[in-house]
């Protein structure tokens, strides 16, 4: 994607930014500060030298706690001689802010969940002097206790931490091992830093890692403890680093840091929305014979208005599926489209019924439909879209004038006024890419291929679809590991799905979408639900149109599918099944916890959180916890992951429903495996309600 | 987060002067082709584009009134706007291409597909000192998107400054104008407005859409 970055404007304060250590972070060279990135910051980070390669992304979560994912190469560092391909996890937390006189203060744990080969723990200052000199020091555990270490001092506290437990072989991987943070000999270490202008920076410190695995196995030579490092950071924010390790290893860093808050093209490079009409008094009187809105509470349906409006609508990409009058209110129920921003579609919405309904209509009710539910209704007045069009403050006022409600009392199946016929065809061809990471015989694999969606609305939220795959080109049936694996091997044989090498069911369902009553929205979908599994999935959700909250309910019985993704089953069935509960806390922060039977059988819950960006760049992690103990599990213990949307309207600037989605799991076993259904209900719902509309309302004019 | 806008330098407007491009536009009513977003490397797709032109002619034709705009950081191309709706709080204007500019009495109030698009303008206090020819100090408010579809503020502090007879060739006829210079300021950005004003009204302006976006040069077409 070397494209996009150079399409995003240069950072702002570049000066302000920190410079990343080798590990990826903030930091000097091989050793930690305290210095926080800007909230919101991602930074992609690949170091080098002779033997080792981390490979870093690092997420600024809030302004005090940053994650970080890393996935390192070391060559020849197994005893056995082999090379170790490792995942690592890494948090820190900034404890307190830098004062005039006091240091910034962190405590950070590299490498808490994994092979923890990188596996230490620190406490570190840092101080800005003035004149572009930033000195930090610290002590570290673990691996940052290896060099020049002492007692651990928290041993005057208790004895179990003057011991560290090792590692204890690849099966025992993946817990996060409590009992030895903190532990074991402590060291000290520190360092200077200095940027003479906002391109340059000079670093030099003291290492209290003594490479000793490395010494010892891969031909490493440590000659002294000091390190030293140059950065040059681009015009577009791009950082090359240089540095010496030890005396007689040279490396290079390349980071790319960037806000996926901001956007080349914040405003979108779409058309102009059409004018709002303006009704002048002449017409306005002489409009009261214009349509025969409906008298005694009736809603009359005009056809040839509603033509008009299907036609102005689909010259925005708005798609129209049915237009009543009542009194002096318009209903109009839309799909929205192309439009990521459902504000936006709202807003355009509003603006074509100005131009094409009466006058004497004054009320806009509109009302978006996904999967033929009806999700929520928004009221608009007429006469503030009149007002308010050139008001200087009229994204705000627009949306504090603007109703949001329910719109089950919508959900009746067909009803006069509607303009879309049924059934309605749809139909698409695409490529697609799956990619696989972390397989030690080669860490990214990929198959590209074509493929062929279909789908058929027979009716408002009955759908039946499919989607065909045929790989073109690839490498991912050349996985040569077999499951080990000592539960039911609910995902851990993907390689044999890979292995298919025809046409490739994705999926064939019929599904159905229905509004039970106020608040509540349930799902049925049967067929083939996943590619790897097949039956009958239903859910219920709770959610209120203004509510942060929302409660779900799912069961579902399945069948694994056969291996050649066509119509065969296996003979494993399951039933299986989770509540939810999704909370928005504001800001882009969503939590979500599922509880319930998980595929093999197990029992356990799920917790996530990401954090969703305004323009819809999302990333999140997640992990689950099952009655499966560690040991059954197998390598990486539990199942976790991180996930990120990049949306395609975020590059390109022009609104789309596309986006790049991927989830990323250290290891795939088969504890913790939830069902892959398509349209969950929350992720339907969502954006159409009162909060998350709230965060995008700026496009309603838009 | 923004860089300061480039300083121009004299306030003269040659690519405006083109005089035969609005002639052949009123006379044969053929839209100008090459439409600010397009030179721009933006814009909508053919199909729109197609339904907008048709729109845009259909405008011209029923004698509504056009103007000539250039963006000037952006290779100052030449295109043409028509109005399309007016009203006391102003009026929207849009080219052949469907981008969109809404001014109210000539003065720019915001635009529409320039991709860091000024959203809304409060100038009311520029433009009560403007037409009244009045020096002063004014205060005006922009509004954008943000890289998340928030609203972003951006207030400057104004001097408005009557300049002396500057007369002005348009559409080989001569005005009698004056020059208006408006020096806008905030701690991080500053750009200069012009407005020639005749007959009480703007006959031609250079007025500042945003820090990505530059300038954009407006000049009436005359008829007759």
């Amino acid at each position: 994607m070397p494209g996009l970055w150079l399409a995003l404007p240069p950072g702002a304060g570049a000066q302000d930014r920190p410079t990343y250590s080798t590990y990826g972070t903030p930091g000097l060279i091989d050793m930690p500060t305290a210095e926080m990135a800007p909230d919101g910051q991602l930074a992609l980070s690949s170091a080098y030298h002779d033997g080792s390669l981390k490979n870093t992304l690092t997420f600024q979560i809030w302004p005090r706690v940053s994650g970080t994912f890393r996935y390192s190469w070391f060559q020849e560092y197994l005893s056995s001689g082999q090379d170790l391909y490792d995942r690592s996890f890494d948090l820190a937390v900034l404890l307190f802010d830098e004062g005039s006189w006091t240091p910034a203060v962190a405590i950070g744990l590299r490498d808490f969940g994994g092979t923890g080969v990188l596996a230490s723990e620190y406490v570190v200052g840092t101080k800005h002097l003035g004149r572009g000199v930033t000195v930090s020091a610290g002590i570290g555990w673990g691996r940052l206790g290896t060099y020049g270490s002492f007692d651990n001092p928290l041993g005057v506290i208790s004895d179990a931490f003057d011991t560290r437990g090792g590692f204890d072989g690849i099966e025992e991987t993946g817990q996060v091992s409590f009992d030895s943070f903190f532990r074991g000999p402590a060291a000290l270490f520190g360092g200077v830093e200095w940027r003479p202008n906002e391109r340059l920076s000079f670093k030099a410190e003291y290492s209290s890692d003594d490479y000793e695995t490395e010494v010892e196995r891969m031909g490493f030579e440590r000659r002294t403890p000091l390190n030293f490092a140059a950065t040059w950071r681009t015009p577009r924010g791009v950082d090359l680093t240089a540095y010496a390790l030890h005396g007689a290893q040279f490396g290079m860093v390349a980071t790319l840091a960037f806000d996926p808050g901001r956007a080349p093209f914040p405003s979108g490079r779409e058309p102009a929305p059409p004018p709002v009409y303006r009704i002048d008094p002449a017409s306005a009187a002489a409009g009261a014979s214009w349509g025969q809105a409906g008298a005694g509470g009736r809603p009359v349906v005009d056809v040839t208005l509603n033509e008009m409006a299907r036609q102005a609508l689909d010259a925005q990409r708005i798609t129209l599926d049915f237009l009543t009058i009542e009194g002096d209110a318009a209903t109009a129920r839309i799909q929205a489209g192309a439009y990521d921003s459902e504000a936006q579609a709202i807003g355009r919405t509003a603006r074509i019924l100005t131009r094409t309904l009466p006058p004497k209509i004054g009320t806009f009710d509109i009302v978006l439909v996904r999967q033929g539910l009806p999700l929520s209704s928004v009221r608009i007045r007429r006469a503030d879209m009149e007002e308010l069009e050139f008001a200087p403050d009229n994204s705000w006022q627009s949306f504090a004038r603007a109703q949001f409600s329910d719109a089950s009392a919508l959900s009746s199946l067909s009803a006069p006024g509607e303009v879309t016929t049924y059934p309605a065809f749809d139909w698409q061809l695409s490529t697609y890419l799956s990619p696989s990471y972390f397989d030690p015989d080669q860490p990214v694999r990929a198959d590209f291929g074509a493929q062929l969606s279909f789908g058929v609305d027979l009716a408002p939220g009955v759908i039946l679809s499919t989607s065909l795959r045929q790989k073109i080109v690839g490498n991912l049936d050349q996985v040569e590991r077999r499951s080990d694996s000592v539960l039911p091997h609910v995902r851990s044989d993907y390689a044999l799905y890979d292995k298919t090498e025809g046409l490739e069911m994705t999926h064939l369902t019929g599904e159905y979408f229905f509004r039970p009553g106020t608040d509540l929205y349930g799902r049925m979908t049967a067929g083939y639900l996943e590619r790897m599994y097949a039956g009958l999935s239903t859910e219920l959700l709770w959610k209120p149109v203004d509510s942060p909250l929302a409660l779900g309910a799912e069961l579902n019985h399945v069948a694994q599918r056969d291996y050649d993704t066509g119509f065969g089953l296996l003979d494993y069935e399951v039933t299986t099944g989770h509540v939810s509960a999704y909370y928005d806390f504001g800001k882009g922060y969503l939590g979500q916890v599922d509880a319930g039977r998980y595929l093999a059988g197990d029992w356990g819950a799920t917790f996530s959180l990401d954090r969703e960006f305004g323009n819809g760049f999302t990333l999140g992690a997640f992990f689950t916890l099952t009655d499966v103990s560690f040991d059954d599990f197998g390598e990486g213990s539990f199942d976790k992951g991180i996930r990120f949307v990049v949306p395609l309207s975020w590059i390109a600037g022009e609104p789309s429903n596309r986006a790049l989605a991927q989830t990323i799991r250290p290891t795939t076993r088969d504890g913790g495996q939830r069902l892959a259904v398509r349209n969950r209900l929350y992720g339907l719902v969502r954006d159409t309600h009162a909060p998350e509309m709230q965060d995008d309302w700026g496009r309603f004019w838009r | 987060m923004m860089r300061p806008p480039r300083r121009s330098g004299a306030p003269t407007l040659p690519r405006l002067i083109a005089g035969a491009v609005g002639l052949s536009l009123l006379t044969a009513c053929v839209p100008v082709q090459q439409g600010v977003s397009r030179v721009a490397g933006l814009g909508p797709s053919a199909t729109e584009v197609g339904s907008s032109t048709r729109q845009f002619v259909a405008r011209v034709e029923a004698g509504a009134p056009v103007k000539i705009v250039a963006l000037e950081d952006r290779g100052g191309a030449l295109t043409s706007i028509v109005q399309m709706t007016d009203s006391a709080q102003g009026g929207q204007w849009r080219t052949p291409d469907n981008v969109g500019f809404a001014l109210q009495d000539g003065f720019l109030l915001g635009t529409a597909a320039l991709g860091n698009d000024l959203m809304t303008a409060d100038i009311a206090e520029t433009r009560a000192l403007v037409l009244a020819g009045r020096d002063g100090l004014a205060v005006r408010v922009h509004r954008y998107l943000d890289g998340q579809n928030a609203t972003l503020i951006r207030s400057f502090v104004c001097d408005v400054t009557i300049g002396g007879p500057a007369p002005l060739v348009l559409d080989n006829r001569s005005f009698d104008t004056r020059l208006v210079t408006e020096t806008c300021r905030n701690p991080d950005l500053s750009f200069e407005n012009y407005y020639w004003i005749g007959g009480g009204r703007i006959l031609q302006s250079k007025q500042w859409v945003g820090p990505q976006v530059g300038y954009v040069s407006m000049r009436e077409v005359i008829l007759g």
